[in-house]
């Protein structure tokens, strides 16, 4: 029983999704016969298999709608009522399918003022030629295809093809389909055409074995095969539908994980090195490399499978809205790994309610602004270098860089002075900042306290990434940048007391051995940081993160960047890329906050996958500042607060300081000094209460500014100021805190190196 | 009542019901998990399957000894045990089962279902549900 429930839930589902689309084409023209014919088919399929199963009140509903759609079938006119009660039809089933999906019970349609609309409807509905022709000619839709794959009877070289086709074709193709027809005329024509192309088939093919027709045949063949394109073409889905089945994607994952074993297997066999095994490894390799291929690409669905519902969004969008919109698809034919799909639909869904809610115009001010009444959104698709473009744009009002500055710093999301200085282009970024919403006021269709910071996040989430860029008055464009597939995994294998774990590339930024004189290993007040050209990075090291015992024997460190910070991270040795197959963690293990996954080597070792961002969030690497990182990094200086000897607590440029050490601070000649890697520097702000120098570097030399402690490192922006000791200001968390200038403060003391 | 897969930790028998078990594999290639929770022993490789390893002997909080077996349970999320020995199926129906005695720990308590009384031997049945821990 289960069995056939679930049968029935897909096929419904399948079905509901391919009458979506007619319903609205429907909508927009009402003599599309065709589309009218496959709801008919698609509710006749659904309340007969409803009937079988005991589900009354899904019968109940079918039916109403089949009247109604009956009576348009027999010419009625296609009105917006029918239209609106057919679409809450399509809905009502869909929940029921929905709910069917995890009981074996109907549940309460709550339906019945819809049945009752619906016959009420249906009884209105007056066909527009007299009801008695009806019956005289009941398929209008189907006679035409039938008439022109009938029409080649006479033309097609009748003998030849009854020789070479089975014996058993004693009659020509076109004279089975008849019967076919003849056999259920009325209620379902159009199954049928598929029968056609399949029948008339072996007419092309045929030819090829006997040589003899062969020379006749092009000449003959041609006559026959031309009018048949026009039944395949007119039900062109349904033939395709024909050559794909239903299979588990549980089945499809193990598939997959059997051919990675395969890989694995084939890799060992090959490394054996047996002499014999030369040319069968050879062929063995090649099969197992493309069968990995071929069982992952049937991860592989067109964007349709998404795409296919935006159109009912976008028009109950739209009219939620007041506004006329129109959606055009372009690419819905690109391939994305199924998982992935899944994963751009909210985010697609996301921007499509804010161009409809916010982006469009209502008809009058867009009239008003000299646009066509009726707002376009367009979604394209294409491959472009390993990645999946997904564009969705609109022709709407755009985003008026000014209103979304200020709301940026009403929000606090960016000091008035760092917002002053970045371009439009910058500016708008803002609006993926957590916390950001253009919305005036919450409204039914956007803006429900999640703003388009989900939609970044949930695309990284993924691998990927979101762009946004708009004109005033013009439109929007959100570009979504999506890998190819989330199975496989460029990584980094990275080596940890013995042990292998992958680093996704996307995350590495470069591999820097310290013994190359590239970057130096230094404390900050007891914290390791990696300066590298001119940079302070944090730096942990993969022992102390995975709390295995042991010190990163080399120094070689991977900056890996996460969280739109960077950070250095010691291991042992990086050993080599590779491409990964994902498996997720089970149970327990996904307890371990650094581990985001595992897979299988290349040598059937496990190794786990290492959480980037979960390391990040250990070690304090957060992005409490991102918002101006991600909007440009240039813009943030980098600021080491500190407090001096008298309690002021003030901030040094973090390029200009070179080292943060202790120090024991000595008079010497009427001046402080300290000894720095057997340096005398002069000292500069000594008041006997300080144990830490920042050791800065000034033109003419070198100086040390006496410290008692650090408070930490900010990215703020500094307000340049010409003080006598002063660089500038820096606003932190709310406090105005004054930025030291290291060669003022030499000049101001009389403190020469 | 289904026939019992049994198989033993510290001396102790213990049992799942026989279906339930996959596979079980003699001295497995066990993946550490740094900063792995108890009872977490790591992670097997079983076909391009990555399956979670729990070591019974800490669930049930024995000392461990030098388990080497490991009991696949075909689960909707497939685990592992870690166990001493494997055994043999049982046949348990027309026995008596009883609760745990209450002299048990209550970490080892809290895992068993029901104690079997077999001719020859007493079966501890773990509840799964208990005994695996939930994430």
């Amino acid at each position: 029983m289960r069995d056939i429930i679930d049968e029935f839930v897909a096929e419904t589902r399948e079905g509901l999704e391919a009458i979506e689309a007619d319903l609205l084409a429907l909508e927009a023209d009402g003599s599309d016969e065709a589309a009218i014919n496959r709801l008919f088919r698609v509710v006749h399929t659904i309340k007969g298999t409803a009937g079988m199963l005991g589900f009354d009140g899904l019968v109940k509903v079918a039916h109403a709608g089949e009247t109604l759609m009956s009576r348009v079938r027999d010419g009625a006119a296609f009105t917006p009522r029918a239209a609106e009660l057919l679409l809450a039809t399509h809905d009502v089933i869909e929940t029921a399918a929905e709910h069917l999906a995890t009981s074996d019970n109907e549940p309460d349609l709550q339906a019945d003022q819809l049945v009752v609309d619906l016959l009420a409807e249906a009884d209105s509905a007056q066909p527009a030629g007299a009801v008695a022709e009806a019956p005289s000619a009941p398929e209008p839709a189907a006679a035409p295809a039938i008439a022109e794959s009938v029409a080649p009877e006479p033309v097609a070289p009748e003998p030849v093809v009854a020789e070479i086709v089975e014996p058993t074709a004693e009659s020509s193709p076109v004279e089975k389909i008849v019967p076919a027809q003849e056999s259920e005329p009325v209620e379902a024509p159009a199954p049928e055409a598929p029968v056609v192309v399949e029948a008339s088939a072996p007419v092309t093919p045929a030819p090829a074995p006997a040589p003899a027709p062969v020379a006749e045949a092009p000449k003959a063949a041609p006559a026959p095969v031309a009018p048949a394109p026009a039944t395949p073409k007119a039900d062109a889905h349904k033939v395709e539908a024909d050559t794909s089945i239903r299979v588990s994607t549980r089945l499809l994952d193990r598939l997959m994980d059997l051919a990675g074993e395969l890989v694995v297997a084939r890799n060992q066999v090959l490394a054996s090195g047996a002499a014999d095994l030369d040319a069968a490894g050879g062929v063995l390799s090649q099969v197992t490399s493309e069968l990995q291929e071929e069982v992952m690409r049937t991860r592989l669905q067109p964007l349709s499978t998404i795409w296919s519902k935006f159109p009912r969004t976008v028009r109950d969008l739209a009219r939620a809205c007041g506004k006329q919109v129109e959606l055009e698809m372009d690419g819905a034919e690109t391939l994305l790994d199924r998982s992935l799909i899944q994963a751009v639909r909210d985010p697609m869904t996301h921007a499509v309610r804010n161009s409809i809610d916010h982006g469009i115009e209502t008809p009058e001010a867009r009239v008003a602004a000299g646009k066509p009444e009726c707002g376009r959104i367009l979604f394209s698709a294409r491959h472009e270098g390993g990645h999946v473009i997904i564009e969705i744009g609109d022709d709407g009002a755009g985003i008026d860089p000014e209103k979304i500055r200020t709301k940026g710093i009403e929000r606090g999301l960016v000091t008035p002075e760092a917002a002053g200085r970045m371009t439009d282009a910058e500016v708008l970024q803002l609006i993926f900042a957590p916390g950001f919403s253009t919305a005036e006021k919450v409204s039914d269709v956007s803006g429900r306290g999640v703003g388009m910071d989900v939609v970044r996040t949930s695309l990284e989430d993924i691998g990927g990434s979101v762009e946004l860029d708009s004109k005033v008055g013009v439109g929007t464009l959100i570009r979504m940048v999506i890998p190819l597939t989330l199975a496989i995994l460029p990584v980094v294998l990275l080596r940890c007391a013995d042990r292998r774990y992958a680093l996704a590339r996307s995350h590495l930024v470069e591999v820097v051995e310290t013994s190359d004189g590239l970057g130096r290993i230094e404390e900050v007040a007891g914290a390791p940081v990696l300066r590298l050209r001119g940079e302070l990075l944090p730096l942990t090291s993969l022992h102390e993160r995975l709390s295995v015992p042991g010190e990163a024997a080399a120094q070689v460190i991977v900056v890996v960047r996460a969280n739109d910070r960077e950070y250095g991270l010691r291991v042992d040795e990086v050993d080599e890329l590779a491409e990964i197959v994902v498996k997720p963690l089970s149970g327990l293990a996904r307890k371990v906050p650094v581990f985001q996954g595992a897979t299988v080597l290349g040598d059937g070792d496990v190794a786990l996958i290492i959480d980037a961002n979960g390391i990040a969030d250990e070690i304090g690497v957060t992005s409490h500042t991102s918002v101006e990182q991600l909007v440009s990094a240039k813009h943030g200086d980098a600021v080491v607060l500190c407090q001096l000897g008298d309690g002021q607590v003030v901030g040094l440029m973090l390029d200009q300081v070179e080292r943060l050490v202790e120090a024991d601070m000595q008079r010497s000649s009427g001046q402080d000094v300290c000894l720095v890697d057997g340096e005398v520097i002069s000292v500069v702000c000594a008041s006997g209460e300080e144990s830490l120098v920042a050791v800065c570097e000034i033109p003419g030399g070198r100086i040390a500014v006496a410290l008692r402690e650090i408070r930490g490192m900010h990215d703020a922006t500094i307000e340049r100021l010409d003080g006598a000791r002063l660089a500038g200001r820096v606003l932190v968390d709310g406090q105005i805190i004054d930025v030291l200038d290291p060669a003022k403060l030499a000049a101001h003391e009389g403190a020469l190196s | 009542m289904s026939s019992l897969a049994t198989f033993s930790v510290n001396g102790t028998r213990f049992a799942v019901p026989a279906e339930l078990v996959q596979e079980v594999v003699l001295d497995p290639q066990i993946s550490p998990v740094p900063r792995a929770p108890q009872p977490l022993a790591g992670l097997v490789n079983l076909r391009g399957r990555i399956v979670a390893v729990l070591s019974l002997p800490q669930r049930l909080g024995f000392e461990a000894g030098d388990p080497n077996v490991i009991v696949v349970l075909d689960l909707s999320d497939p685990v592992a045990l870690l166990v001493d020995r494997y055994h043999d199926v049982v046949d348990p129906s027309g026995c008596p089962a009883s609760p745990p005695p209450p002299t048990l720990a209550e970490q080892t308590a809290e895992c068993i279902k029901q104690v079997w009384q077999l001719a020859d031997e007493l079966v501890c049945e773990l509840d799964l549900d208990r005994a695996i821990p939930r994430t």
